[in-house]
């Protein structure tokens, strides 16, 4: 055998050896993963030597409406005897967003138990120090006055505090508000399910004001969003190859407006009015419009025929009948296995040939 | 020297060999979902709200192609969703597959008399071809192993369903299991060896935009099954995360949707409703 020939087989050997591990291999990120492990522990209180972390997944893209940043997101286990916790996070720009815990078994293990409020203010001391960040200050003493048994706000300044319950989950959240227009998105907020820390996100970095100011009224915001109405085309699919035009009639006396804030640009906040007009009928399942409009400037965001999925409800039912079919029913759908299976396949027979002839090789001489 | 060369190199073959079969082994028998999306696409709908859909079925598509345990994976929304096709469908993948998933999007009517309150599901040669009524899907999903299925039309999840007196509603006719077996608020009391997904009454158009949100609804479900068929999150993360992207509010989740507190058509009060176990964590 030539030095050539011993390369080519320690390179296949390598290569054999190698992909199994490629291809069981995590792309996971343990610098995240350690991150992570160490919010829940230093800000959020979570007993983390008491679990085994397991990292699950990380994914790592750049969504338009974060301007090409990057975002990562992905989750991990945390596994103890008697506690599961799911752990999602979502990374952007390589600050950390959001984190949300799901116990899947048991209770999660905290170092100390508090109540809401000491807990929120706890954490806001916590994550001030763990991020970096000064705007936490000016939020904890926003809660001495708080009732976390109720729903209620308080607003200081340009920040509005708001505890919202609805059910077992209650949400102490901190958000930018200006002119009487709230800014959910540019805030903080901490999540508790039955009383317990059950997740955190923070915009208040992420997120700046476009606009804080209203020049569109909610009637004018009503009026265009009717005119946008009266030059639209309604036209309805009534088959694989047919289509109706349809002849609406808005209903004056039925409309909603509400007024939000919504990104225009990416991580730009803008108040927005949601105008949904209702026609006098359902027509093939479309019953109005909604009309988006810019609540600073009427430019019209969007419009577009509301319809729902189906008929509510009937009074005649369609003959039952349940039908056999047969367990060998031909399929249009491929069921071929998958192409690397096969690739794997044809590699592992290559190397199992070659080491035959290895081995022959050996005991000949 | 040159032989225990030869030898060494031989063994590590075969050990490498032994290893790569193994580790494919256990895959390809874990490998085992199928995936199925249908919706009707030519009745009742507007050209954006076509295209819409038509989208975000791919991108249902591509999230369970990037999932190797996935190795049946059909996108028939549109002409290929008849009632023969989602039959038969579902009865080759509950006996070839061990872990079956559905996508449906498009309309569907509760039949409130005679009892049991049925549901017909509108396939895309609606009123022409013949629809889908949900006690037709029982007899073909006997295995029990469609463990998740996502219904996008009204009243999809009015009721759980069982098989007393016979075989009614979608969630039971799919996964066979009853209010028993499957937790009545999957999303914060999750419970039992299947998930669904549904809608108490009407469901929204996948165009329209939660009041809250800069995204449609169509981007919210894409983004579910990013997350829950791609990024292994759970069901009930994956709805809150997308909640969350559509929101563009990080600490949000899918009870600040209009979309989960509820909105009234024609007098119903109409909310998305999740059944049984919204722990469960698509394979992969």
């Amino acid at each position: 055998m030539n030095t050539t020939q011993k390369a080519a087989i320690t390179l296949l050997l390598l290569a054999v050896v190698i992909s199994p591990m490629v291809q069981a291999g995590f792309s996971l990120n343990a610098n995240t993963t350690d991150k992570v492990v160490g919010f829940i522990h230093d800000v959020a209180g979570i007993d983390t030597a008491s679990y085994k972390v397991m990292p699950i997944s990380n994914t790592q893209d750049y969504p338009s409406n974060y301007g090409g940043l990057q975002r990562e997101f992905g989750s991990l286990n945390l596994e103890s005897a008697d506690s599961n916790i799911e752990v999602t996070y979502t990374y952007i720009n390589g600050s950390l967003i959001s984190c949300n815990l799901y116990d899947t078994n048991g209770s999660p293990k905290f170092t100390d138990n508090k109540d809401m409020v000491s807990t929120a203010k706890a954490f806001l001391q916590n994550y001030g120090t763990f991020a970096g960040v000064a705007y936490t200050k000016d939020m904890p003493p926003m809660l001495n006055t708080a009732d976390a048994t109720t729903n209620s706000s308080t607003v200081s300044g340009s920040i509005k505090l708001s505890v919202t319950t609805v059910g077992n989950f209650t949400t102490i959240a901190w958000f930018y508000t200006a002119n009487g227009i709230d800014y959910p998105s540019k805030g903080l907020g901490i999540n508790f399910e039955n009383g317990v820390f059950c997740g955190f996100g923070d915009g208040w970095n992420l997120y700046k004001i476009g606009q804080s100011k209203i020049s569109v009224s909610k009637d004018e915001a009503i009026k265009t969003a009717m005119a946008s109405a009266s030059n639209y085309t309604l036209v309805v699919a009534t088959g694989p190859e047919s289509e109706t035009e349809v002849k609406f009639n808005i209903d004056p006396n039925h409309v909603d407006a509400v007024l939000t804030t919504v990104p225009r640009e990416p991580m730009t906040l803008y108040p927005i009015w949601t105008v949904q007009l209702y026609f006098d009928k359902t027509y093939f399942d479309q019953y109005g419009f909604q009309a988006r409009i810019w609540a600073d400037s009427n430019g019209v965001a969007s419009f577009v025929p509301t319809g729902i999925g189906g008929d509510l409800p009937t009074s005649t039912a369609p003959t039952d009948v349940v039908s056999t079919i047969s367990p060998n029913s031909q399929n249009t759908q491929s069921h071929l296995p998958a192409t690397n299976v096969i690739l794997f396949a044809i590699i592992a027979l290559f190397g199992l040939m070659s080491a035959g002839i290895l081995i022959l090789k050996a005991r000949r001489k | 020297m040159k032989r225990h060369f030869m030898a060494i190199f031989a063994v590590l073959a075969l050990l490498s060999m032994a290893t790569l079969i193994f580790s494919q082994a256990l895959p390809q028998v874990k490998a085992s979902g199928s995936s199925m999306i249908y919706g009707c696409r030519d009745w009742g709908n507007t050209d954006t709200q076509k295209a819409v859909c038509t989208s975000m079925c791919q991108n249902i598509k591509s999230a369970f192609q990037s999932n190797a345990y996935f190795t049946s994976i059909g996108n028939n929304y549109g002409p290929y969703t008849t009632k023969d096709m989602v039959l038969q469908q579902a009865n080759y993948n509950q006996q070839h597959y061990s872990w079956n998933t559905v996508f449906y999007v498009g309309h569907s009517a509760i039949n409130q008399l005679p009892s049991p309150q049925t549901v017909t599901v509108y396939m895309n040669g609606h009123p022409n071809d013949p629809d889908l009524v949900d006690n037709q899907v029982y007899p073909n999903t006997g295995s029990g192993n469609h463990y998740f299925v996502f219904w996008w039309s009204c009243a999809s999840a009015n009721y759980i369903g069982s098989g007393s007196p016979s075989p009614w509603q979608l969630a039971y006719c799919w996964t066979h299991k009853d209010s028993s077996q499957l937790s009545s608020d999957g999303y914060n009391s999750p419970s039992g060896s299947a998930c669904y997904i549904g809608f108490q009454y009407a469901s929204p158009a996948l165009d329209s935009v939660d009041p809250f949100a800069w995204a449609n609804y169509g981007a919210f479900v894409s983004d579910f099954y990013y997350c829950a068929a791609q990024s292994h999150l759970s069901i009930k993360a994956s709805l809150d995360a997308s909640a969350q992207y559509i929101t563009s509010n990080p600490y949000w989740t899918l009870r600040n949707l209009q979309l989960y507190q509820g909105y009234y058509y024609q007098g119903w009060f109409c909310y998305i409703k999740v059944f049984g176990n919204g722990n469960m964590v698509i394979p992969y």
